[in-house]
């Protein structure tokens, strides 16, 4: 069996991970998403494209049945791993490679699934609609939208599992078409046990470190792969405590982005959300501009941080509080991408070190 | 010595060898999707002969995944939808001439290259409708907005080299390329024909259809061979437009000393080296800031072009 | 002899499967896939008329109606209000009327294209076919062909202009100079 012992071999050195953040594991991510990277693997987009589901972070009884509805969406082989703190990644990833291999386990881990089916609640549905209900699941009722034309409604939850997602944040969004009407905000996925003092602690260089991060899922999202790479090596600089590195990294980040005409066109007008209503809440000067606006000001912040210097940060649980008056109406992508600018990750930590 | 300059025309060849000429092509997608891999993972500095074989690598990876249905998926049109992709690439590729051989010598192939790269809007819209899945289908109408935008600038610049041909036949088109090629004096149809060529590869800036700000878009739900069928029928496509763009601006085989084949591949491949670095540097086009620019920016230079080029042929003959 | 062998099976396959897949767009029951199954017996028919040596027509037939196939997919399914892509639904109506009517006009024409004493040809094709068609649909009348196109685009956008629930003043402000023009959706170009 040689032909396919080579085939998972070649298969296995290049697995894709679906990297769940949570909160309080910031640290603990970023350091996976580097060994990841530097192993030649893949980050995953969504559980169909994952190989091995990877949780950082400390136990989360929160995120149990998310965590079980991700793994069954991932095809096989699949393999699941926890990676408690940043020191455990190689290890981590060692095992996962190796389990990867096992072809024994996947075959019988196949066999046991058979076909998915969806619980079906039927306890609370009239019975009258079954014939209006194909495969379980109701028909999408009708609602306009902005420009008057009569929509489905589909309800989507965004996160908690999701790239490029703050940690712990479930936006369950009505949607009309592609455009979301409604918003509701949860937070979810605090951890039960130990968390990792680091990120708590939270240096000079793990503060801007988030911005970058911030920064590296903004251009993520606007799909401009030769800014990513700058972003993450930004990132990866100020978390290795390499101060002036991190800096050059950063000027060069700044200047790519600000000479970038297609990227400010792109992500011009997007993401504005100076709606009426929001001018009085306590988070207006957070979300100042479109998102490329507020792009350049987190690379600023970023290079802020690294120099010593505080900066206006504002207020935390004014921002997620007014997160579903500024994000109703927006098209799914600009949502995506409105979110990632706001830097939620930041502001989540701020307010569990304000709870700590 | 075959200098093809305006001399020969083009000659048909039996149908068997389609077989070695998609293999050609499937090389030269494996090419390209390697190219492309490679200058992402220098990023993270891995090993050369782990970058030379990471294509290799990844579809082992995809042969060995299982493929995945989802509740109440349209299966039949899905896994078409996604397979599709393969030979529409090969179908356009026939009309391609390879230095003096073509695998079908259409008096319209032109037109057949054109009705081909149509079919990608009925297949992406059919992958992004069969999962039942919200990212999927937002994916799909994505990219029937950005093909609006895209196809009727590609059209007009397709139009182009004919009208100084006076034919629609590939091979003549090819070969009234006689000393001067046809980017030279059509520089803006060049232009708007690759930017139809990456938009219809769902490519780069283009590549809205299955970007990650959807999770994957399209993608969001394929595994296995159905999605190891999708993206490699998305390198062949790419493959299918920069050959193309060979015989109808960039001279066809015509070069000095090496034979018409060596350099309508050398070709193909340099054009293909650029589209991966567009793919890399420029940042994903949204369909709604796009269409408004390809419509009121691309469409009347391609049309302004047009009417140079028609003035010239007539003031030709 | 082989080629016309060949040419008149693949004549054969190619009508029969235009038909079942014309009958498949009422059997199914979802509208993404009765919108493919015309898509399909569209394509089938380009096909025959490639085989007749019309390049030109059956390559742009293709072409259009894998294109319009692709839209009005979108358009059926946006104004199909109750889902019908997973519904099993009956999205026929008057069938009895429509069943009689189809069948007779079939019988009508079949019978005509069978029964009618088409001439023998005289002479060969002309070496380009699509030349000389060009020629004999418009031949003297290029420059009416020319004039008309540019005023049946001019009428299309016009009539949407005219449909469309916002108007320039809606968009600029009453004096016409409101930047940016307020829309729900702004383009790429700041218009």
């Amino acid at each position: 069996m040689g032909l396919s012992d080579l085939l998972s071999r070649a298969a296995a050195s290049r697995a894709h991970v679906l990297v769940v953040a949570t909160p309080r594991a910031f640290t603990t991510r970023v350091a996976l998403e580097r060994a990841l990277l530097g192993r030649g693997w893949v980050q995953a987009e969504s559980p169909a494209d994952a190989d091995v589901l990877a949780v950082c972070g400390h136990e989360h009884t929160a995120l149990t049945e998310e965590l079980e509805a991700v793994w069954d969406a991932m095809p096989g082989p699949r393999v699941r791993v926890d990676v408690a703190d940043p020191k455990a990644v190689p290890a981590v990833l060692d095992r996962a490679a190796e389990q990867l291999l096992a072809t024994d386990q996947h075959v019988h881990d196949a066999q046991r699934r058979g076909p998915v089916t969806r619980h079906m609640d039927h306890g609370d549905m009239d019975h009258g609609d079954m014939d209006m209900a194909p495969a379980g699941i109701p028909l999408a009722e009708g609602a306009e939208d902005r420009d008057g034309l009569e929509m489905d409604v589909l309800h989507l939850s965004l996160g908690p599992v999701l790239p490029h997602w703050p940690p712990g944040l479930v936006l369950h969004c009505t949607l009309h078409g592609d455009v979301a009407t409604e918003v509701q905000v949860e937070l979810v996925g605090e951890p039960t046990t130990g968390y990792d003092a680091a990120d708590t602690r939270d240096s000079v260089g793990v503060v801007a470190a988030r911005s970058c991060d911030a920064v590296v899922s903004v251009l993520a999202l606007a799909g401009w792969p030769v800014g990513e790479a700058v972003a993450r090596r930004a990132r990866d600089a100020c978390l290795d405590g390499n101060l002036r590195d991190a800096a050059q990294h950063l000027t060069r980040l700044r200047r790519r982005v600000v000479r970038s005409w297609l990227l400010r066109w792109m992500l011009r007008g997007i993401g504005r959300l100076d709606h009426a209503g929001v001018q009085e809440s306590g988070a207006a000067q957070q979300v100042a501009g479109d998102v490329y606006d507020r792009l350049v000001a987190l690379i600023d912040r970023a290079g802020q941080g690294l120099r010593g210097e505080a900066s206006a940060a504002g207020n935390s649980a004014d921002l997620v509080a007014a997160l579903p008056a500024l994000l109703a109406g927006s098209e799914l992508a600009s949502l995506r991408l409105a979110v990632a600018s706001l830097d939620l990750g930041s502001a989540l930590a701020r307010l569990e070190a304000a709870d700590v | 010595m075959s200098d093809l300059a305006g001399t020969d025309a083009v000659v048909a060849v039996a149908g068997y060898w389609a077989v070695p000429a998609a293999a050609l092509v499937g090389a030269l997608a494996f090419l390209t999707a390697s190219l492309h891999a490679m200058s992402g993972s220098a990023v993270s500095g891995r090993g050369r002969l782990a970058a030379a074989t990471v294509l290799v690598r990844e579809v082992a990876r995809l042969l060995r995944q299982r493929r995945r249905r989802t509740v109440a998926a349209d299966v039949l049109l899905w896994r078409f939808a996604t397979a599709g992709l393969v030979p529409l690439a090969l179908l356009k590729v026939t009309v391609i001439p390879f230095g003096r051989w073509t695998l079908f010598d259409s008096p319209v192939g032109v037109v057949w290259f054109n009705a081909m790269d149509v079919g990608v809007w009925a297949l992406v819209w059919l992958a992004g409708w069969g999962p039942n899945a919200v990212h999927s289908l937002v994916g799909g109408y994505r990219f029937l907005a950005q093909a609006v935008g895209y196809e009727l600038p590609l059209m007009f610049a397709l139009v182009a080299p004919p009208i100084a041909a006076g034919s629609l036949r590939v091979g003549e088109v090819s070969a009234a390329q006689d000393g001067l090629w046809f980017v030279v004096w059509m520089p803006v149809a060049f232009g708007v024909y690759c930017v139809g060529v990456v938009a219809f590869s769902v490519w780069g800036p283009f590549s809205v259809a299955v970007g990650s700000d959807l999770a994957g878009g399209v993608l969001a739900e394929s595994s296995g061979v159905d999605r190891l069928l999708f993206l490699a029928g998305r390198y062949l496509l790419l493959v299918a437009g920069a050959g193309f763009a060979v015989p109808m601006f960039l001279g066809g085989g015509a070069g000095p000393i090496l034979a018409g084949w060596v350099w309508v591949l050398v070709k193909t491949m340099l054009l293909l080296a650029a589209f991966v670095a567009v793919g890399h540097r420029v940042p994903s086009l949204r369909p709604d800031k796009f269409v408004e620019a390809a419509w009121v920016v691309l469409l009347p230079l391609a049309v302004a072009q047009d009417m140079v080029v028609a003035v010239v042929a007539v003031g030709r003959t | 002899m082989v080629a016309d062998v060949i040419v008149g099976v693949l004549f054969w396959l190619l009508g029969i499967l235009t038909v079942l897949a014309g009958i498949a767009v009422f059997v199914v029951d979802s509208m993404a896939r009765a919108t493919y199954a015309l898509a399909v017996s569209f394509v089938a028919v380009g096909a025959i008329v490639l085989l007749l040596h019309q390049d030109y027509i059956g390559v742009v037939t293709i072409l259009m109606m894998v294109m319009e196939m692709a839209v009005m997919a979108v358009y059926m399914v946006m104004y199909m209000g109750m889902n019908p892509a997973l519904m099993p639904m009956s999205m026929v109506h008057s069938k009895r009327a429509a069943l009689v009517t189809a069948v007779a006009s079939f019988v009508l024409l079949g019978s005509g294209a069978l029964l009618v004493p088409w001439p023998a040809r005289k002479g060969a094709p002309p070496a380009d076919v699509t030349a000389a068609l060009g020629e004999a649909l418009m031949g003297s009348k290029m420059l009416v062909m020319v004039v008309i196109s540019p005023v049946m685009v001019a009428t299309i956008v016009a009539g949407v202009v005219l449909a469309a629930g916002r108007g320039r003043y809606d968009r600029l402000g009453d004096d016409l100079r409101r930047k940016p023009a307020d829309d729900p959706q702004p383009g790429g170009v700041g218009r």
